[in-house]
């Protein structure tokens, strides 16, 4: 299991933000269970601009932070279907950072699938891929947010 | 739905609906600071209230209204308004909850309230308010209804704007309103038209742009027909 961060600054208050987050997921559900979304997975270690696409069943809730006072959205994924790709258990919060600006962070844990070879690739290419993945995620999460937000507001 | 619905009415019935110009009573409530205040005590400036609860999760409920909110409250610049925002469950809605809330909002607390209170006042000052949440469901929240009530600088309610559709820019244009303060002229119009339809017994909560121009169209029109009348040409008799 490794432990994973990215950081996104939004043009939207944190709290519509995670609202956001949290509507869309729930509303994209196909079934009463969980939502699906494609990931992009960035390999610039094997070629520059060279992506692959993963579908993935998400869920995510809102819940209240460690101190139990604050909002944020719980998120764990796994590869739809199964297969080698890590699963990912985390959170995604948000605090403002200047009027209407927010930061938004995703953190949590991933596991490699694979025993020793996926370590193996973990740390070689493996975190940098998790990482590049994670923050295009977070700028797919902005750009709908953001355009809800001017919509809305 | 429907035994909510009756029930809503049955409920109703035991508090009486605040009506426009009627003061709103100085029920206790308490801030997200922990400190005791009542509507009341913000006499003098002109108060927009509304209403939400901390656990809202639909982006198209109660985060829209504290969004709304706090664009608002960016737009006052000096005019004497202030923004309160009372929750629809004191039972959860903390003052430490409120503040957490409002900082994700980035509220201002000098300009923007999060009251909560006893549960029993709390409800009552709701529903006097008009608003009154019909149930706790399990996931989803809420089931409430929504408006923004405006209080003029004595206290009184000069304004009740049912839903949530309201923009911040046109809400705030009606609280500078009643608190004096300067209103664009095109705002000032299309406000000053939405009450002429609510007036006329049509719906003036939504201030639309569309609906202004609509009803600009139509004045024009009917002014255009009655000058064709009077000054066509009369045939010889």
């Amino acid at each position: 299991m490794r432990h994973i961060s990215s950081s996104i600054v939004v043009r939207a208050p944190a709290g519509f933000a995670l609202s956001f987050l949290n509507t869309y997921l729930h509303e994209r559900r196909p079934d009463t269970t969980t939502s699906q979304i494609r990931l992009e997975v960035p390999l610039t270690a094997l070629a520059d601009s060279f992506a692959i696409q993963k579908t993935v069943d998400i869920d995510a809730s809102l819940e209240k932070s460690a101190d139990g006072q604050s909002d944020v959205l719980a998120i764990t994924w796994q590869p739809h279907g199964g297969g080698p790709f890590p699963s990912f258990a985390g959170i995604v919060s948000g605090a403002i950072t200047a009027e209407e600006l927010s930061t938004l962070t995703l953190e949590g844990d991933y596991i490699v699938p694979g025993k020793l070879a996926g370590i193996l690739f973990d740390v070689t290419v493996g975190m940098g891929i998790a990482r590049a993945t994670l923050q295009r995620l977070l700028t797919t999460f902005r750009d709908l947010i953001e355009a809800d937000y001017r919509q809305r507001i | 739905m429907i035994a909510l619905a009756v029930l809503d009415v049955a409920l109703r019935a035991f508090v009486p609906t605040l009506a426009i110009g009627d003061s709103v009573p100085p029920l206790p409530l308490v801030d997200q600071d922990g400190r005791n205040f009542s509507l009341a005590d913000l006499r003098g400036d002109v108060v927009v209230v509304t209403f939400l609860y901390t656990s809202c999760g639909d982006v198209k409920e109660c985060p829209l209204i504290a969004a709304k909110f706090g664009r608002i409250q960016h737009a006052i610049g000096d005019a004497p308004i202030r923004l309160v925002a009372l929750t629809l469950d004191p039972q959860h809605d903390t003052p430490a909850r409120l503040r957490a809330f409002g900082a994700i909002y980035g509220a201002d607390t000098s300009r923007w309230k999060l009251a909560t209170g006893a549960p029993a006042v709390v409800e009552e000052l709701d529903a006097r308010l008009g608003v009154t949440s019909l149930t706790r469901r399990s996931t989803q929240g809420f089931a409430h209804d929504d408006a923004a009530v405006v209080l003029d600088r004595s206290g009184r309610i000069a304004k009740i704007v049912p839903g949530n559709q309201w923009t911040p820019d046109d809400l705030l244009a009606v609280a500078r309103s009643y608190a004096g303060a300067p209103v664009d002229a095109w705002t000032g119009l299309r406000l000053w038209l939405a009450g002429a339809a609510e007036r006329c017994g049509g719906g003036g909560g939504a201030f639309t742009t569309a609906g202004a121009l609509a009803t600009l169209a139509l004045i024009f029109g009917a002014i255009a027909f009655a000058f064709s009348r009077a000054f066509a040409p009369r045939g010889e008799g």
